[in-house]
């Protein structure tokens, strides 16, 4: 006999399959990514990450960032906790006083990049397909409930859509039913909105993780190789052929204004590459970089290298100038001429100070101010019986460079979002008809121009003719 | 030397003007409503706009750069971008404006007021650009932001209004006192002679309840105006952002570093996109979203101001790269 | 029936009648506010007008020294030179700068005019090698390069004049030296340091 009780048949294997635990679990896995994904694109959750990051970048300006620790221990003691509560524990341990590279906000904004996903996904994209779908309304009270509505007693559905063609509206027409719609940019706008802060993010990320960054101050004259200055700044930094080139500093010098600021500052560059062919030569300035091969060099800060003199009509002496710290950035740079002998260990000189590459300050052995010299004007100053001649401050320029494999794709985003908003900006007209008989009903709805819509629907709406023989329609 | 004549010529008849329009506003607010003043204070408007115009002209011309160099010019310009945003729905002949006039009229004077009073003499001066802001993108950047900041405290004050509006429970200051009256009068004028028209008998009992329909009605307006402008305010928004991230990747390399003023700009377009986002969900409400808004004023001046001045205060005002 | 899909969120909420009464933001004006206006304009623009003629009318510092010779250039060709210091915030020097243009208009071809701001790092050599304690401080050069003489301060035209015709005449020595009027002391100049390069205020 087949129906034998212990042999199980195939029915009671599937039933038993699908009790087992192992396919239970596996369903539950299919479901949660819809979960997930639902849980995502809801727009509260969206709204609640946008403010939360919106307050710790608050709190990011506050709280000064990149210090070290025994400032947290100073500003925020535990013995007196700001608002009662928050001290030094609350800023190292979040790691607050690196704000934004920390854990916390680099994991809000990757929730938000997750649910900017998700809700183009789940809400924007069917969107388009619903737009898709001409949707007409069938009832006359359903067009009676839009924003603007109206009737014409005598008239025929189809004049009004020819009337709606010619003010150039899409029109459908599907038996008494007619739905017509005008700007369709304006309702796709909000999906590019979303798509392009995504790209942004993406840019972002590799910028965060691809470039190269580095900083230098070359004095006036001399060279350096980029690959020495640049450093990588994560991962995915790969150097390529172009960190071989060498880069020669001709000139630094500023331009200055009548009252002494400073006008601009140039450098003038030399790139060099393995063979010491030279590849470019540009004047750099501050607002004005030097790109080549995917490296940007920006001029960022300045220096004083040397001073050159002449001592008692002999030399040239190159005379190095070091930076004196002073409160504040302005800067000042000093260098010492030593007299007399220069083995014993209390040896005295002259020294010389600058502010700036256009005067300097000349002090005698006993420190006693002596007189101010400017360079190009070769005025020779006695000091201890020496005659000196300042021929020229020579200084340093500071030059930062970079590269970045993000910036293209961040600047496309930059441009899709501009563009985007510009475009939700528009405004989206839609129109829906239906023929009663013989009169017409007619709703719209705008979702811009609140007060051009209903006088432009009344204008259009005077021009459907009149019919003078009613036929009846069903 | 005669541009600079003409500039000081005309910050004199700005505030001349703005004074004789404040003095007027003032007086029909606790003392006297003169109707006839009404059509005066317009025009004040329009010359408003003219001077400001002529002076942030005369200033380019003559310090040879684009006029927003320092907090003195940008608050000139700020005051002409209130000016601009309040005459801009007369050219398009939208009649019933005086809601939104009542807010970007007053912030125009005001504004004008403080930059032309004497508390900022010391900036006056024409001043040198450093080598920072020698760049074709700082007409782009700076005015963009400036316009942005107009359209949204305009679109914030638009809300603020609405909540004092639905905060209010009574309406008699509305439709019987003097004190706003000039500027809300010629809303509610035609209504409320319908209504006395129409029923004598009933008009006391009937009172109540058309009060309460042009106080809804008013706050649908005032809903609808201040987010169209907070939606202009945040498309200008989000090109001066974008066009002062490239302009910084231009002159330092990076086109976002931290620092405070470039965050708070940031902080300002997340609060308006929130708006913006409350609005689509129609179970937010307006008064929610006009709470918002309303918190969106207070950081617009923290961006603006607050900024600047802690800047000074704090140990060094620089900017942090992500590293 | 499915209804119209979402809209942007500027959407209204609720059906509103269409705003039928529109009240009239331009009014017929009577001719009388019309007066009203023009005599307010006119009033506020003559007392701007007022207001303005106080002000200097003229040339300005900044004139002066788009016209004035760089001070190498006028050491080295040759002429007499009249070097004036100057700032930017010196009222006394601001008052003075009409007369002084009329001056360097007429002795032009005879008397190189230098203007050295004082507030500018470059001239402390200078400043030094002067002696200037007050500005304006005017030195008066003669064809090689040597003092002749000083005026520091406001200093009325006649003076300056003759003193300019002496040096473009070749005098060794010109009439009126050392005087002292009213002047603003060189301590106050205002020295800007170098900005950072990537400073932005
Ligand atoms: C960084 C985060 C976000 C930004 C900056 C952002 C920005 C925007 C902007 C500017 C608009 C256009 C508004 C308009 O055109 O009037 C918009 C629309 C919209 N956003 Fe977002 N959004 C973000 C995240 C989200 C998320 C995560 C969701 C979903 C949960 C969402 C849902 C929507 C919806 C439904 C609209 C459509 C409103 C309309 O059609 O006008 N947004 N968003």
């Amino acid at each position: 006999n087949s129906s034998s009780p212990t042999h199980l048949q195939h029915e009671d294997v599937e039933t038993l399959v699908e009790k087992s635990d192992s396919v239970q679990l596996l369903k539950l896995l299919k479901k949660v990514p819809k979960r997930v994904l639902g849980v995502l694109s809801n727009l509260s959750l969206a709204i609640g990450e946008m403010g939360s990051v919106a307050a710790l970048m608050a709190l990011g300006t506050v709280i000064e960032q990149g210090e070290t620790p025994d400032f947290y221990f100073e500003k925020y003691p535990e013995e007196n906790p700001v608002f009662g509560f928050f001290t030094w524990r609350w800023v190292l341990g979040l790691g607050f006083d690196h704000m934004f590279s920390s854990p916390i906000f680099l994991g809000l904004l990757v929730l938000l990049a997750a649910s900017l996903m998700a809700c183009t996904y789940m809400t924007q994209i069917p969107l388009v397909k619903v737009a898709r779908r001409w949707n007409y309304l069938n009832t006359s009270e359903s067009i009676r409930k839009q924003e603007f509505n109206d009737s014409l007693p005598r008239a025929s559905v189809r004049d009004l859509g020819v009337i709606l063609m010619g003010a150039g509206y899409e029109v459908f027409l599907k038996g008494p039913s007619l739905y017509a719609f005008k700007g369709l940019a304006g309702r796709f706008a909000p999906i590019g909105v979303h798509l392009a802060m995504l790209l942004i993010m993406a840019g972002g990320t590799l910028s965060a993780t691809g470039s190269f960054r580095g900083s230098v101050t070359v004095p006036q004259g001399l060279n350096f190789v980029m690959g020495d200055v640049l450093n990588p700044i994560g991962f995915l930094s790969t150097p390529t052929q172009d960190f071989n080139t060498e880069v020669h500093v001709n000139r630094f010098y500023m331009d200055y204004y009548d009252s002494g600021e400073v006008s601009q500052f140039h450098t003038d560059l030399s790139l060099f590459d393995l063979n010491g062919k030279e590849v470019t030569r540009k004047t750099i300035s501050v607002n004005d970089p030097l790109r080549y091969g995917g490296i940007t060099i920006y001029q960022t800060d300045w220096s004083i290298s040397a001073l050159q003199i002449l001592r008692d009509d002999e030399g040239p002496f190159n005379l190095p100038m070091a930076p004196l710290k002073l409160s504040g950035d302005k800067k000042l740079f000093g260098t010492f001429l030593p007299v007399g002998n220069t083995d014993s260990p209390t040896v005295k000189g002259i020294s010389m100070l600058a502010r700036d590459l256009q005067s300097i300050v000349l002090y005698d052995q006993e420190g006693k101010f002596v007189g101010i010299r400017r360079p190009n004007s070769k005025l020779p100053i006695d000091i201890n019986g020496m005659k000196i001649i300042i021929l020229d401050a020579i200084g340093s320029t500071g030059l930062d460079l970079k590269t970045d494999p993000g910036v293209p794709i961040v600047y496309a985003g930059f441009g899709s979002l501009m563009l985007t908003t510009c475009i939700s900006f528009l405004s989206h007209s839609q129109v829906w008809a239906l023929q009663d008989g013989t009169t017409v009903v007619v709703g719209g709805k705008s979702n811009r121009a609140k007060i051009e819509f209903p006088e432009e629907m009344n204008r259009l709406l005077d021009r459907v003719p009149e019919l003078a023989q009613i036929s009846q329609t069903k | 030397m005669i541009f600079s004549t003409l500039e000081h010529i005309l910050t004199h008849i700005s505030f001349s003007i703005v004074s004789i329009v404040i003095t007027i506003f003032f007086m029909t607010l606790f003392v006297h409503e003169i109707v006839g003043l009404y059509n005066s204070s317009e025009r004040a408007m329009i010359v408003t706009l003219f001077c400001i115009t002529g002076i942030l002209v005369t200033r380019w011309i003559d310090s040879g750069h684009f006029p927003l160099s320092n907090l003195y010019e940008s608050l000139m310009f700020l005051s002409w971008s209130f000016s601009i945003i309040h005459m801009v729905p007369k050219i398009r002949n939208h009649k019933k404006k005086n809601l939104f006039s009542a807010i970007t009229a007053p912030s125009a004077i005001f504004t004008q007021g403080f930059v032309t009073s004497g508390l900022l003499t010391e900036m006056h001066q024409s001043t040198i650009l450093v080598p920072a802001l020698q760049s074709q993108w700082l007409m782009m950047h700076v005015s963009m932001m400036v316009l942005s900041y107009a359209a949204l405290l305009c679109g914030s004050l638009l809300s603020v209004a609405l909540l004092v509006i639905t905060f209010r429970k009574n309406m008699e200051i509305f439709c019987q006192s003097d004190s706003l009256s000039f500027l809300i009068r010629p809303i509610f004028f035609d209504k409320i002679q319908y209504v006395n028209e129409k029923n004598n008998v009933l008009r006391n009992t009937c009172f109540l309840s058309v009060q309460n329909y042009h106080r809804y009605q008013l706050i649908q307006q005032l809903d609808r105006w201040s987010c169209r402008v907070i939606s202009l305010g945040f498309l200008f928004l989000t090109i001066g952002i974008l066009s002062g991230a490239v302009w910084a990747n231009e002159a330092w390399g990076s086109y976002w570093n931290w620092d405070p003023k470039e965050t708070w700009a940031f902080i300002t377009w997340t609060i308006f996109a929130i708006y913006l986002h409350t609005r689509t969900n129609n179970n937010w409400g307006s008064k929610n979203s006009a709470i918002l808004a309303s918190t969106g004023f207070l950081i617009i001046w923290i961006c603006y101001f607050g900024v600047n001045l802690l800047g000074i205060g704090l140990h060094s005002y620089g900017s942090f790269t992500l590293n | 029936v499915e209804s119209a899909s979402e809209a942007g969120p500027c959407e209204e909420k609720v059906q509103a009648a269409s705003d039928a009464t529109q009240n009239n933001l331009f009014p017929e004006f009577p001719t009388k506010d019309i007066n009203r206006r023009v005599a307010l304009g006119s009033s506020v623009a003559a007392v701007g007008l007022f207001l303005s003629s106080r002000l200097d009318f003229g040339v300005s510092l900044k004139d002066l020294s788009a016209a004035a010779m760089p001070y190498e250039q006028a050491l080295a060709n040759g002429k007499p030179t009249l070097v004036e210091f100057y700032a930017d915030w010196c009222e006394v020097c601001r008052e003075l700068a009409p007369d002084v243009y009329k001056v360097e208009q007429q002795y032009m071809d005879r008397v190189n005019f230098v203007m050295l701001n004082v507030d500018n790092t470059k001239w402390e050599q200078e400043l030094d090698e002067f002696g200037v304690e007050g500005i304006p401080h005017f030195a008066f050069l003669d064809r090689n390069g040597n003092e002749e003489g000083n005026v520091v301060g406001r200093l009325p035209k006649q003076y300056l004049l003759e003193n300019v015709d002496a040096l473009a005449r070749g005098e060794t020595s010109i009439p009126h030296s050392r005087i002292v009027g009213q002047f603003s002391s060189s301590e106050s100049r205002k020295v800007h340091g170098v900005v950072d390069p990537r400073s932005h205020d």
